[in-house]
């Protein structure tokens, strides 16, 4: 009596935490798909609109120093995908979007780079770390995240989204975070 | 000397107890350049007060040998 | 020089702060891929003049920091500036800290040339680092290792940092000095902690110790002991300690401030205390000035006297080196920085450059007093 007890107690646990889970990771797909996002000549848009799409959505910021590393890098991915069916979008968390621009340009960035401040989806998403990446899934859910810009987790990424776009699946990679959010 | 040591411990113990978390995204104030300490520049200045001062340190690492007078 | 270190890539954690908390190495120390060059020349009333060059490279292979440091000193010790066979003349020679010779004449300008280079390799935190210095009467070596690590959310950054150094030391040859050739061993170690207090504070406190054995004087240098001239003699041991701490304040108006104060100690019965303040402030977007004050104050070794009256000195110790008395010293500066953005794109460098220009007096109550300048650029790619 006592054993089933305990059984039916750890299943209930297990299947709160596993809803809250599901829970959790719908309010960050419906947060990330409808929040609004300011590209550097002003307009908005949110990433909805490229719902269908493989998303990799990158934080950084122009005091950053390896954002300033991976920035170049994650522009040829986009070159590389533009078309495909996947894209990478630059989100700055500069205070000064002035800041974000000039290193845009100075960079000759060809991505789509969004400002969106450190108090808007990085304080939302209380994102670990900058830079900060996270793999979104053709419906808008996270399957991803790189922590830093560790290049053997970037590689992976990119083999996943390349995988995704090959295979039109969600094969499991080592190497890299995945769905936990 | 002792005693100054435990005072730096004790105090040491206090800031970090008080301390506030900063998360990574607050942090473009402490990356502006003004806020860095160049460890090159001032293991380059140790190197001359060494020459001019009976002591040493604070640099955060020792400064090869010379002849250095 | 703006040094960054950053772990598995993240600049979340002590980006500007981990700089100060380099373990042993790293003094050739840029992460990201850069070049440096660096021009100082220090001169001081004493007539010695050192220029001084350094050039710094520094890249990344995959997640290892890889940096290289070219070090080179032009000292130059004047004439001694006396009548030929005059007391002042003989004085000079007997404490002169040069060697005096058939090769090395009294009445002109010594010039020795001192080359160093270093080198440090960084992965995800641990750094190993090795130095070599040669100059005509002095081989040094150094081996260091370093790590460092970031805990509490980032927050706080831990280092631990060591280093052995072995040197060589083959006085040239000197009238009034016998030596023959010596060594000294250093072992260092430092333990130093950075906490980011607030979103724009940060304090950093460390302590640091190093073991000093085998020759500790100066090899060409006599003392007047007792009306006796003698060779100088310290003790072949010393254990030095030093605790540091400096706060760093961003200020709203583009501002920082940062105090440093630093106590030292050794077992020879120097002590000191060395305070320091810097202002740094933005005049436009890419133009920078800082101004610094350092107060330094010094009580003497126990074997230090301005006159040894006994024979045999301080337990058989006597030295000429006013560096190891009572004293205290003031330090004033003010230095410039120029990032020059897409300026240097005219001369076909597409990189971020900056520009740096310093001038620093320095004066002690031993009527001692110097001017260093410094200059330099640096190219991050």
């Amino acid at each position: 009596m006592k054993k089933s007890i305990v059984k039916r107690s750890i299943v209930a646990a297990i299947s709160v935490m596993a809803a809250t889970g599901i829970a959790r990771a719908d309010s960050i797909r419906d947060t990330l798909s409808t929040h609004k996002l300011a590209a550097l000549d002003g307009t908005t848009s949110s990433l909805n609109t490229y719902r269908g799409e493989v998303i990799v959505l990158n934080f950084w910021a122009s005091w950053c120093a390896p954002c300033r590393r991976e920035l170049p890098l994650l522009d040829q991915w986009n070159s590389a995908w533009t078309g495909r069916g996947a894209r990478v979008i630059a989100i700055s968390i500069d205070t000064d979007a002035k800041k974000a621009k000039r290193f845009a340009e100075e960079m000759k960035l060809t991505l789509p780079v969004m400002h969106d401040g450190p108090q808007g989806l990085a304080r939302t998403l209380d994102i670990p770390s900058v830079p900060y990446t996270l793999l979104l899934d053709r419906d808008g859910n996270v399957i991803g995240e790189v922590k830093g810009s560790e290049e053997s987790q970037l590689a992976a990424l990119e083999r996943k989204v390349e995988s995704m776009l090959a295979t039109r699946g969600v094969p499991q990679e080592a190497g890299m975070s995945g769905g936990s959010r | 000397m002792k005693k100054l040591r435990w005072l730096w411990v004790l105090g040491m113990a206090q800031v970090l107890m008080g301390c506030a978390t900063v998360k990574p995204y607050e942090k473009e104030n402490l990356a502006d350049p003004i806020m860095s300490i160049s460890s090159a520049e001032a293991l380059r200045e140790l190197k001359w007060l060494e020459a001019r001062e009976g002591s040493t340190g604070g640099a955060g690492g020792a400064g090869g040998g010379c002849a250095c007078k | 020089m703006r040094l960054q270190v950053t772990h598995k890539g993240l600049c979340a954690g002590m980006v500007a702060a981990s700089v100060a908390a380099l373990p042993a190495v790293g003094h050739a120390g840029l992460s990201d891929p850069a070049v440096s060059y660096t021009f100082s020349h220090y001169a001081d009333v004493h007539g010695v003049a050192v220029r001084g060059q350094y050039v710094t490279a520094s890249a990344r292979l995959k997640d290892i920091g890889l940096s290289l440091q070219w070090v080179n000193d032009h000292v130059v010790f004047p004439a001694i500036d006396a009548p030929p066979g005059s007391q002042e003349a003989v004085d000079a020679i007997t404490t002169a800290s040069r060697p005096i010779s058939a090769n090395a004449n009294p009445y002109e300008d010594y010039v020795k040339t001192r080359n160093s280079i270093e080198t440090s390799a960084n992965y995800h935190g641990y750094t190993l680092g090795y130095y070599v210095s040669v100059e005509s009467d002095y081989f040094a070596q150094m081996v260091s290792f370093g790590y460092n690590h970031d805990v509490l959310g980032d927050n706080l950054n831990l280092s631990f940092g060591g280093s052995y150094s072995w040197d060589h030391i083959e006085p040239l040859a000197d009238n009034d000095t016998q030596n023959a050739p010596d060594y000294r061993r250093t072992v260092h170690g430092n333990v130093i902690a950075t906490q980011v207090l607030t979103r724009s504070t940060t304090l950093r406190v460390g302590t640091e110790f190093n073991k000093v054995e085998g020759l500790q004087h100066d090899p060409y240098r006599n003392v007047y002991v007792a009306g006796t001239n003698v060779p100088e003699n310290h003790p072949t041991e010393r254990l030095r300690h030093d605790v540091f701490a400096d706060v760093n304040q961003y200020i709203n108006n583009r501002s920082s401030l940062n105090i440093d104060y630093r106590y030292y100690g050794d077992d020879w019965g120097v002590s000191s205390h060395a305070a320091g303040i810097k202002l740094n402030q933005y005049v436009t977007e890419r133009l920078v000035f800082r101004y610094r004050y350092r107060y330094y104050t010094q009580a003497g070794a126990t074997f230090y006297r301005d006159d040894y009256t006994a024979p045999g000195g301080v337990h058989g110790y006597m030295t000429g080196d006013y560096r190891l008395g009572d004293f205290g010293a003031h330090l004033f500066g003010g230095r410039v920085s120029w990032n020059t953005g897409q300026w240097l794109r005219r001369i076909g460098v597409a990189a971020p450059a900056q520009l740096m220009f310093s001038y620093e007096r320095y004066f002690n109550s031993n009527n001692f007093s110097a001017t260093i300048v410094e200059t330099g650029l640096s190219i991050a790619f």
